[in-house]
Parts: C-alpha cells; sequence; structure tokens
C-alpha cells in the first residue's frame, strides 16, 4: 500500500479494537495510550473502540473491589446484565462498572434467582475455600442460573502478579461451568494462563486447556464438593503438565536448537575458518 | 508527531503477543502507512526461507537483502524475483560476504548441526555493516516444536590507520516453542531478546573482519542463550507457579507456622541459659 492510502474508519476501529483485546495482563492502560496515538482521532476511539474495552475486561475475569465488601467479585460475561452494570451474587448487588478506572459505583440491592440459590450458593462455599487453598490473591465469583429444567452454574477463579517494575506480568484464569439435570451433568472447565515477561524483549507464555468430567448431582453440598474435588484435579493436573512440558522444552528441545558449545567442547576458532578458506582458494589457481 | 508514534508503535510491538508479530505488524503499516518504512527496518520479525534454484541452496529473507519486492541471495548474488538494478554491494566488499557466508556457515554447522545461515554486508561511509541471520527448526520430537531465529547487526567503523577497527553489535535471538498435547492442552512459549555489545578488533588483512566479527557474534549468541534459557524455563515458569499453588496453602501455613514456633522455642531457651 502507498503510504498515502488510507484504511476506511471501519477497518481502522478493527484494528484498533484487535490491539486492546491483545494486551497482555496488567499493561491495558500502555497498551490504551499506545493505540490512542496511533489512532490519533479520539472520536472515532470513543465510539467505535469503547466496546472493546469492556470485552477485555470480561474475558480477563477482571477483579472488582466493592465499596461496601471486604470480598471482591469478577467482572465476565456471565453476570454482565447491560447498560454497564454487572451484579455480585455473593454480596447480592448490582453495580455500574467504569471500564477504563476499573471501578465500581452505584451500588444497588439485587436479587439472586431463588431457584438456583441453594446450589450456587453451596458451590460458592466450596468453590472460594478451593481457591483460598490454591491461590495466594486469587478472586472467585460463581454464578447461578436456571435454564427449562436444569441449573446452570459458573464458577471463576482470577490470580495475578503485576510486576511492571521488574518488566513482567502474569494471570491464571479458571472458568468451570456445570449443567445440571435430573440427577446428572456435565462440568466443563478452560484453563488460561498468560505471562508477559519483557526486559529488553518481549517473551510471552499463552497456555489454555479445555476439560470436562461427568458428574453426579445429589444434594447441593454433595455436589458442589464433588465439583470442587473435580476441579482441584483438574487443575492441579494441568500445572504439573505444564511443568512436565518446561521440563521437555529445557531439556531436549532448546538443547537440540543450538549447542552450548561445539562438540569439540571449545569456542570456534575463526583463524582456523578464514585460513582453510584461503587454502581452498590456493588449491583452486594450482 | 511520528517519531512519537514511531515509540509507540514500537511500545505496542513489545506487549502484544510476539506470536502474532507479522499479523500486529501487517495492521500496524495499515493503521499508520506513513510508519511503515521506519517499522519493517526496525521491527524484527521472524526469518523467512528462500531456495536460490541456481546454486541449489536455502538463504534468508530480511529487510537488508530487499530491494522493493525482490531479495537478493547471498549464493548468486541476484534478486529473486529479477532486477534491472538492484542495489548490490561493490565488489570488494562482495568478496568480503562470500568468504563471510563460508566462515558463518561453518559457525553455524558447529553450534546449530543444521539450519539456515545468511550474511548480507552494505557499505558506510567510514566501514560497512552486515547482518547475520541464522534459522534452526526443530525436528518436532517429543511433540514440541521449536524454531530459533538470531538477527546480529554489526557496524564496523574502520580507523583512518586501517589497522583496526571498532564492531558495534545489536543482537536479537527469538525463541518458539509450541506444544499441544492432552495433558497440558496448547501451550505456547515464545519471544525474543536484544542485547548490545562493541568492541574494538585488531585489522590485518580483510579476512580479520571475519575473525573479528565471528568472536563477537559468538559471545553474544553465548550469552543470549545463557539468559534464554534462565528467563524461559526460570522466570516465566517460576511465575506460573507463583500464580497457583498445588500443595494446599493452608498446610504451607502449618508448616511455617510450626517452623516459626520451633525458631521462637529454640530462641526462648536460649535465652534462658545465656548469663
Amino acid at each position: 500500500m502507498a503510504p498515502d492510502e488510507q484504511i476506511s474508519d471501519q477497518e481502522k476501529v478493527r484494528i484498533a479494537s484487535d490491539f486492546i483485546r491483545h494486551a497482555p495482563p496488567g499493561e491495558f492502560n500502555e497498551v490504551f495510550t499506545d493505540v490512542r496515538v496511533l489512532l490519533n482521532n479520539d472520536n472515532l476511539l470513543k465510539e467505535g473502540v469503547a466496546g472493546a474495552f469492556a470485552l477485555y475486561n470480561k474475558d480477563q475475569l477482571t477483579p472488582v473491589k466493592l465499596p461496601n465488601s471486604t470480598i471482591p467479585s469478577l467482572v465476565t460475561e456471565h453476570n454482565d446484565i447491560g447498560g454497564g452494570r454487572f451484579f455480585d451474587p455473593r454480596s447480592k448487588q448490582s453495580f455500574k462498572y467504569d471500564h477504563l478506572r476499573k471501578e465500581a459505583s452505584d451500588l444497588q440491592a439485587w436479587e439472586s434467582d431463588v431457584s438456583v440459590e441453594s446450589w450456587r450458593e453451596a458451590l460458592e462455599t466450596q468453590f472460594t475455600e478451593y481457591a483460598a487453598n490454591h491461590y495466594k490473591h486469587g478472586v472467585c465469583a460463581v454464578f447461578g442460573q436456571s435454564r427449562n429444567d436444569s441449573i446452570s452454574l459458573v464458577a471463576c477463579i482470577e490470580d495475578h502478579q503485576f510486576q511492571p517494575k521488574n518488566y513482567w506480568n502474569g494471570r491464571w484464569r479458571s472458568q468451570w461451568c456445570a449443567t445440571l439435570s435430573g440427577g446428572s451433568g456435565e462440568l466443563q472447565g478452560t484453563l488460561r494462563v498468560q505471562v508477559h515477561y519483557y526486559e529488553d524483549g518481549n517473551v510471552q507464555l499463552v497456555c489454555s486447556k479445555n476439560v470436562k468430567h461427568s458428574i453426579t448431582s445429589t444434594s447441593e453440598v454433595e455436589t458442589a464438593k464433588e465439583m470442587v474435588r473435580l476441579i482441584e484435579e483438574s487443575e492441579s493436573e494441568y500445572q504439573l503438565a505444564i511443568n512436565e512440558n518446561y521440563q521437555t522444552m529445557s531439556d531436549t528441545t532448546f538443547k537440540a536448537l543450538r549447542r552450548q558449545l561445539p562438540i569439540t567442547r571449545s569456542k570456534v576458532d575463526w583463524e582456523k575458518i578464514i585460513s582453510y578458506k584461503i587454502g581452498k582458494e590456493i588449491n583452486k589457481t594450482q | 508527531m511520528t517519531e512519537e508514534q514511531l515509540n509507540r508503535a514500537l511500545d505496542l510491538m513489545r506487549r502484544l503477543p510476539p506470536q502474532q508479530i507479522e499479523k500486529n505488524l501487517s495492521d500496524l503499516i495499515d493503521l499508520v502507512p506513513e510508519l511503515c518504512e521506519d517499522l519493517l527496518s526496525s521491527v524484527d520479525q521472524p526469518l523467512k526461507i528462500a531456495r536460490d534454484k541456481k546454486e541449489g541452496k536455502d538463504y534468508l529473507l530480511c529487510d537488508y537483502n530487499r530491494d522493493g519486492d525482490s531479495y537478493r541471495s547471498p549464493w548468486s548474488n541476484t534478486y529473486e524475483p529479477p532486477l534491472e538494478d538492484g542495489t548490490l554491494p561493490t565488489d570488494r566488499l562482495r568478496r568480503l560476504e562470500v568468504e563471510a557466508n563460508a566462515a558463518f556457515d561453518q559457525y553455524r554447522q558447529m553450534y546449530f548441526e543444521g539450519g539456515v545461515s545468511s550474511v548480507y554486508l552494505w557499505d558506510l561511509d567510514h566501514g560497512f555493516a552486515g547482518v547475520i541471520l541464522i534459522k534452526r527448526a526443530g525436528d518436532g520430537a517429543r511433540n514440541i516444536k521449536g524454531c530459533w531465529d538470531s538477527i546480529h547487526v554489526i557496524e564496523v567503523q574502520e580507523k583512518s590507520t586501517g589497522r583496526s577497527a571498532h564492531y558495534k553489535l545489536t543482537s536479537t535471538v527469538m525463541l518458539w516453542l509450541q506444544t499441544s498435547r492432552p495433558g497440558s492442552g496448547t501451550m505456547n512459549l515464545g519471544g525474543s531478546l536484544t542485547r548490545q555489545m562493541e568492541q574494538d578488533g585488531t585489522v590485518t588483512e580483510p579476512s580479520s573482519h571475519i575473525v573479528n566479527m565471528g568472536r563477537l557474534v559468538e559471545d553474544m549468541e553465548n550469552k543470549i542463550r545463557h539468559t534464554l534459557n534462565e528467563i524461559y524455563f526460570g522466570k516465566t515458569k517460576d511465575i506460573v507457579n507463583g500464580l497457583r499453588s498445588i500443595q494446599p496453602l493452608a498446610d504451607q501455613k502449618q508448616k511455617q507456622a510450626f517452623s516459626e514456633d520451633l525458631a521462637n522455642a529454640l530462641q526462648k531457651r536460649q535465652g534462658k541459659s545465656d548469663p
């Protein structure tokens, strides 16, 4: 494309939104500022790209402090009630969420779905204990919804470490969805890990795994306990598998790409290399 | 405005997942076309391989051997697709370039035991500059795909005496590792590190430059290899394990409380036995 050709505003919005949505954990503000300067059109940014801010925060399972509660909640697609508002089932409130400031305000009472509340609460109790036991600064939330004859429960955990002064950030996200109906059900999990290291470079780890389990549902508490047992098992298995991969990558894959030293166990003799070439030249002319 | 935009663009490229460098760069150029040339010359991309059919050898593509949409092969010194008057090194420099390619070809074989390398040189006012490229793809063993890309850009300032020169090296090494397995799902660990080094060297004949450049590149790559090992398989792994603990934290708290109690008890006993 010639330097004076311009793409359409729609294309610019698509590109700017893509960049925003791929910001590494903890670096939304920096990516936002970069995109703002490059787009150089604040109106277009406000009108066309603002949607991407909300999508990003929901996808990241962003933790949010509630002014009147010690236990934070999460901003996700599962508790989005439209109009920029989300609900927190734990404190039975809804709140307005500012996607740029990452702040909750305008708290109002919110009524949960009574038909599934006993199931949701049972899972919330077990799940919160599990999260506290494996995620030092983790935030979790459990949502419940009734659908025809089935109960749908979603349990999310988020934990992160942001250390921009040391040029790194990382985030773990777990999302578990259970569909229960008539004594049985299915438990589906999506586990995601992302790490960004950027001192004199740009190194990123991007991992994801999907898990599926069949479950039997008896009482609220027993079912919750079984789900959490499976969740703990799956997540620990996943973390072990990641560690095993690291071992193989460093022992096998990396070593096979470049040796520490040549097979002679000493560095290259560069004088010899160039004299070999000169020798070849001499032989050629004879 | 354009300089600030270039800085922002480079900052963005350091933050977006490197696994999508090509798409990110292409989108960035679409968004800010005025930065096209600057971006192409300052953003490192994974190296692409082309085949020199005349010489029957592979060579690597980068911005330094590109002229328009054509690329120059270091083996045949011609452009593909052919160009009427594509940029070529001077005869003197071409002789050095041929030697450099042969020398780094051997270097590549000794350290990488495979892969492809290419060296491109161009003239400067008081010396010359060059880029040494190496690409090594893994064989996919243990179900893990790996790839190493080296991009070494070197500036050689020849001193007026002609008996020494100053070498400035800026190196980027890209390392890509990915696997898809039932236990761990998809795992993608990739990106690059950049370092700079400079030193003086004695020059007795043109080939001395190759010896000096070779030593500098070798030392640099060995250093970066060590750092890659530490960052990729040490640091990022530690960060993951800091996000979630396989061992229940309650157990760890108990262990910590126990060892603290023990330490306190020992201190008390020592306090009692002091005169």
